[in-house]
């Protein structure tokens, strides 16, 4: 025992059997120890008690199949949540039911632009010569890691992975050849028998004419391809078709509902006025009428770090029920909000009267001012 | 030596100084923000660990309710502790604590939490995996 003061609370307490537990996260702005590459995305922290039963799904669903996605609303912690458990996963894999596990993971934020050859691989120019350049799905397989998604409704995933399928349903699939030139070894793209990933003539994507070929990556059994899915965003931007969908486990995140948002509301301590509180609550509550304007909690959570940090800047004196309260509520969910309310344009109407005459959370005018200037941000 | 405790030369009396600043922390009313400071002190002056002060290596914590766990596990986050004292009551159980702790990830210097059902040492669980 390396520490003296853990040492010591084990003398203290003979009768405790100490256990010995994995570490409870990484160290503040470094990133999981095994995450390597990629772009790590943004994590907003939701610090709302997730259903034990969704946390299980997402466990068993990672565990179960090669393919597994979240699927939820914005803000509603699907990455925060996938992050967590692939942490533990990548930790303690055996815990998990993994012989192996990852070697580590590569997170990658989803963009409009992607095409194939970004995502799996495919021929580009290097050097003035076509050559065949693994995309992030080779690259993972390639070093053990497990490939992240954020945000897959980003990019036309159709198109993108339509030539997967079949290597998603267990099947070998040809990729294209190292380079242009005739008897060009193929690339090949598999799963291989044991939990481990691995990849056979490598050397030819570098010298394709010493040798015939192919070079095949195997992706273990272990290997997982795992993303999330902004529900309402792939609403206006791009769906799943019906074939890659079910090649994918669909793990739902649904939104807390409204008495678990004000227990985490209260629990941020924002010294706020109740009724400023209550009013926040009352919002999230509208949205959540509908599930067409169902957000997640962490947008509305941060409304009240917008009208704490305008007390502090303003040096105003809030009430819960004055007019500069009622601005900087109204500020304080146009900036947090206002961009989904975009989204929700048929919606609008029946949201607002939700806010305004059931729950009184708004006036009529400053609902009006914010529909305005939310197509400023549209 | 002589601490807020008394005579602490030994485990039984630094068990007794733990558990007396324990006792105090479930004593004193909800919204007292001093209510761990014996606890703080007592690590400083008899373990030699941080000054005394909230918001140092040490954090207390008491968790009468499983609507609290949330809360208390990401107040705890926010100090970043190293050794947590932590007092659970009613149909609160360690293992509620641990699992929302794990779930939350947010802890990554924590090295040892000890665990008392009201001021009954129960669990010792030592972050070193």
């Amino acid at each position: 025992m390396s520490d003296a003061t853990v040492g010591r609370l084990q003398t203290i307490f003979p009768e405790l059997t100490p256990e010995h537990h994995p570490v409870l996260g990484t160290v503040a702005g470094g990133s999981a120890a095994s995450s390597v590459g990629g772009q790590v995305p943004s994590v907003i922290s939701v610090p709302i008690e997730i259903d034990p039963r969704i946390e299980r799904m997402v466990r068993l669903a990672i565990l179960s199949a090669p393919a597994v996605i979240l699927v939820g609303p914005p803000g509603s912690g699907k990455t925060t949540l996938l992050r967590q458990v692939v942490d533990r996963i990548v930790a303690d894999p055996k815990s998990f039911g993994f012989q192996a596990g990852p070697t580590g993971v590569e997170w990658s934020a989803a963009e409009e632009n992607w095409s194939a050859t970004d995502l799996v691989g495919g021929q580009t120019i290097d050097g003035g010569e076509l050559r065949f350049r693994p995309g992030r799905v080779l690259s993972a397989v390639a070093g053990g890691r497990w490939l992240i998604i954020d945000e897959v409704n980003r990019a036309d995933m159709d198109r993108i992975f339509g030539g997967l399928l079949t290597w998603l349903s267990g099947q070998d699939v040809t990729l294209g050849a190292v380079s242009p030139s005739i008897g060009s070894p193929q690339v090949e793209l598999g799963w291989s028998g044991t939990a481990t990933c691995s990849v056979e003539n490598a050397q030819l994507l570098t010298n394709p004419m010493t040798g015939a070929g192919p070079v095949r990556y195997l992706a273990g059994t272990e290997w997982r391809l795992l993303g999330t899915y902004n529900a309402l965003d792939a609403q206006r931007v791009f769906r799943f078709g019906h074939a890659l969908g079910r090649r994918f486990l669909r793990v739902p995140i649904p939104a807390a509902d409204a008495d678990k948002f004000r227990i985490a509301l209260l629990g941020q301590d924002s010294g706020l006025p109740e009724p400023l509180l209550d009013a926040i609550v009352a919002i999230y509550s509208a949205h959540l009428m509908n599930s067409m304007t169902t957000l997640g909690p962490a947008l509305f959570l941060r409304m009240a770090d917008y009208i704490a940090a305008g007390v502090g800047t303003d040096a105003e004196t809030l009430t819960g029920v004055g007019q500069v309260d009622r601005e900087l509520l109204a500020e304080a969910y146009l900036v947090n909000v206002g961009t989904w309310l975009r989204e929700m344009e048929d919606e609008l109407p029946s949201l607002g009267r939700a806010i305004v005459e059931e729950h009184h959370a708004l006036g009529q005018s400053e609902w009006e001012w914010i529909v305005e200037m939310s197509r400023v941000l549209s | 030596m002589t601490g807020l405790f008394g005579d602490l030369d030994d485990p039984q009396r630094l068990r007794d100084g733990i558990i007396d600043a324990v006792k105090h922390g479930i004593g004193a009313s909800r919204n007292d923000a001093s209510k761990w400071d014996p606890l703080y002190r007592f690590f400083a002056d008899e373990l030699g660990v941080g000054d005394g002060q909230k918001g140092g290596p040490v954090i207390g914590k008491l968790v009468t309710e499983q609507k609290q766990i949330g809360n208390r596990c990401d107040e705890m986050a926010k100090s970043n502790p190293v050794y947590a004292v932590i007092s659970v009551l009613g149909d609160v159980t360690p293992e509620h604590m641990l699992n929302a702790m794990r779930k939350r990830g947010r802890l990554p210097s924590l090295k040892a939490a000890l665990f008392l059902r009201e001021d009954t040492p129960v669990r010792l669980v030592i972050f070193d995996e």
